[in-house]
């Protein structure tokens, strides 16, 4: 079967229209090429940007699957004693979410899941607008995922975040005391002077569980499609009158957001907003790519291999098009010529060498071992010392307590990359899993040599000691994994029967109350997830069953209003 | 246990500072921040790890309008707590 998408009513390939009006084109989305474009691979990128070009006052447009809003976590919490009044303290401390009492030397103080924050706090965006993907707003009609998000952080910081509000589909709320409103692009309302357009590829691709509070589904992602392709995406911002003097467009591939296979998207619209006439050779590039990922989406692997060849024949120098081959080809059985695909996309473009070139991460969240072990076998294939793949593979196994073979895998990693960190530390684990003490607090003592600042570790080595009877020392390491942030029952219980034996009964008692807390959240977010998975399961039983949807999206509204 | 010829030197690693009379302590181990009245943070000013706990207690009557048993009893109540949270340290043989 070969099916013509080119023909279909469905096509992917639109054009950029051409706007018929009389308006002033000035920044106009794709009406004339926007000289200041911003790629990047992670977002808080974007933030730099704005802060080089001294921004002010500006409003910025926020197009991503992410509200990227976080406090910033003051790194130093020294700065509380800063304060010249208590009640200048006392307005800090309310300011929840800002405050990190405990030492987390690792955490930087601005990332991807903040750096909104600070372009608010030094008055570069005066308003922002957060476009979510249509995706987003689920069968009752109304994003409630996102409205539950933002609920969240209000009441982890109600001096922070106020005046939560849904109107017309718009959720509205004041941070900082700056207007900030979430909608979807078709709730977008007119915006009265350029912005600042700052675009996640991972916008493109995002899917609807991500957003059902259930995380991300289980299926073959390298078969997934994006739900809005970048020529629709830049048609509907032009038909909504944006106009834009400065671009970011972050790729966000670490970390598992944008599939690598659609990272291109970025780079598609990147070009889309810098030429006024785009190039045919691009033009066709992206049109055999569009295609290809059709056909790869309905399984028609020869077909998707012919667009792809035929855009790797178009732009050899074009990585994306040879990693798109080599998943294909694998599919194929073609084991080596999809080794080969791989190797030239990577020397292309060694981003695509990257850990988060496979789906491994995302199955080993969703607890799929046996698809992320398949994930990860795949990366092997092509490039037998991607210790990333192969740490990967190890993890797996060891999830499964599959000690000796995990071990094997760490080995082999560290065979090639000594200082590998993370192997160091999961080999000493492996060790501490089998009882070999003596080995474990070696290869543990290790892994801190070369990262000092991982609680875990200590946490392992605490184990080790403990096992062994040096109780003086167990305790010493696991003081330090609760310095560095390593939070487990066990961990508390442990150090509470350390102090018992110490006789510091107060100090015990705290340990066991903190045990205690941790058990019970773990049990109510535990108890939370299942009620909101029955909910949605009820809810998609009304909507589909009984054709209750439009009542009750009336009601969850006025809820929210009030 | 804590009697009249205990002295106590400050925990090193609890950065404080004494803000419109109260001491504000930060305890990074256990993530708190705690707060002493000025009447804490009269002793805690005073605990250098030299003066005894009875010096303390004198120190306090000067100090405040607070009858000399009253003023022992607190000072080694407080003092005590003090310990427990290991916001101190018990400091021998000087």
């Amino acid at each position: 079967m070969r099916v013509d998408f080119r023909s279909s009513s469905a096509s992917p390939v639109l054009s950029c229209p051409t706007p018929a009006r009389e308006e002033p084109l000035d920044g106009l989305v794709c009406a004339r090429p926007i000289e200041n474009v911003v790629t990047m691979e992670d977002h808080d990128g974007a933030y730099h940007a704005w802060e080089r070009s001294g921004f002010q006052e500006r409003i910025l447009l926020h197009i991503d699957s992410h509200m990227d809003w976080d406090w910033l976590q003051e790194q130093d919490p020294l700065d509380l004693l800063l304060a010249q009044t208590l009640t200048e303290l006392d307005a800090m401390l309310k300011e929840q979410g800002r405050w990190t009492l405990s030492r987390r030397d690792r955490l930087e103080p601005v990332h991807i899941g903040n750096y909104i924050h600070p372009a608010l706090q030094e008055g570069i965006i005066r308003e922002f607008y957060w476009v979510f993907p249509d995706v987003a707003i689920g069968t009752t009609g109304e994003p409630s995922g996102i409205l539950r998000m933002l609920q969240k952080m209000m009441s982890v910081n109600p001096a922070g975040l106020k005046n939560l509000r849904v109107r017309h589909k718009r959720i509205e709320l004041d941070i900082q005391g700056k207007r900030v409103t979430a909608c979807s692009l078709s709730d977008l309302p007119p915006l009265p002077e350029p912005v600042l357009l700052d675009i996640d590829t991972d916008f493109l691709t995002a899917e609807r569980t991500e957003y059902m509070g259930t995380g991300r589904a289980g299926h073959d992602r390298w078969r997934q499609l994006p739900w809005i392709w970048p020529e629709e995406l830049l048609a509907r911002l032009q038909a909504k009158g944006v106009r834009a003097d400065f671009v970011t467009i972050a790729y966000s591939v670490e970390g598992g957001f944008t599939p690598l296979i659609y990272k291109y998207l970025g780079e598609e619209l990147a070009v889309r907003l810098t030429h006024q006439t785009i190039p045919e050779s691009y033009r066709r590039l992206w049109a055999c790519k569009r295609m290809g990922a059709w056909y790869r989406h309905y399984h028609l692997l020869d077909e998707a291999i012919a667009e792809f060849e035929a855009a790797a024949a178009l732009v050899p120098c074009d990585a994306s098009s040879h990693f798109n081959l080599a998943y294909l080809y694998d599919e194929q059985g073609a084991h080596e010529r999809a080794a080969a695909c791989y190797q030239q996309a990577v020397r292309l473009d060694p981003t695509y060498g990257t850990a988060y070139n496979n789906f491994g991460h995302n199955f080993q969240a969703l607890s799929l071992l046996d698809r992320a072990q398949a994930e990860y076998r795949r990366i092997l294939r092509w490039d037998p010392q991607h210790a990333e793949a192969r740490l990967g593979l190890a993890e797996t196994l060891a999830k499964r307590e599959a000690w000796e073979e995990a071990q094997i895998q760490y080995h082999a990693i560290l065979e090639g990359r000594p200082d590998h960190p993370d192997a160091n530390r999961e080999l000493g684990r492996v060790y501490v899993e089998r009882g070999l003490w003596d080995k474990a607090i070696l290869q543990l003592k290790r892994a801190i040599s070369l990262d000092p600042l991982d609680g875990d570790t200590y946490g392992w080595l605490g184990d080790a000691y403990y096992a062994q009877g040096r109780w003086n020392e167990a305790m010493e390491a696991y003081q330090t994994s609760v310095r560095y942030g390593h939070r487990s029952v066990a961990l508390y219980l442990r150090l509470g029967g350390l102090y018992l034996g110490k006789r510091a009964l107060y100090k015990a008692w705290k340990q066991y109350r903190k045990g205690g807390r941790l058990a019970g959240r773990i049990m109510l977010v535990f108890l939370l997830t299942a009620a909101r998975a029955v909910r949605q399961r009820f809810s998609r039983e009304l909507h589909d069953g009984h054709g209750w949807n439009q009542g009750h999206q009336e009601r969850a509204y006025s809820l929210a209003d009030h | 246990m804590v009697t009249d010829g205990t002295r106590v030197t400050k925990n090193e690693h609890i950065p404080w500072r004494i803000i419109e009379e109260e001491a504000i302590l930060i305890d990074l181990e256990e993530g708190e921040v705690v707060r002493l009245n000025p009447v804490g943070a009269e002793i805690w000013n005073a605990i250098d790890g030299v003066r005894t706990i009875e010096e303390i207690v004198d120190h306090i009557c000067r100090t405040f309008d607070v009858s000399q048993w009253k003023a022992n009893r607190d000072v080694h109540r407080f003092i005590t707590s003090l310990l427990r949270h290991e916001l101190v340290q018990e400091r021998s043989g000087v």
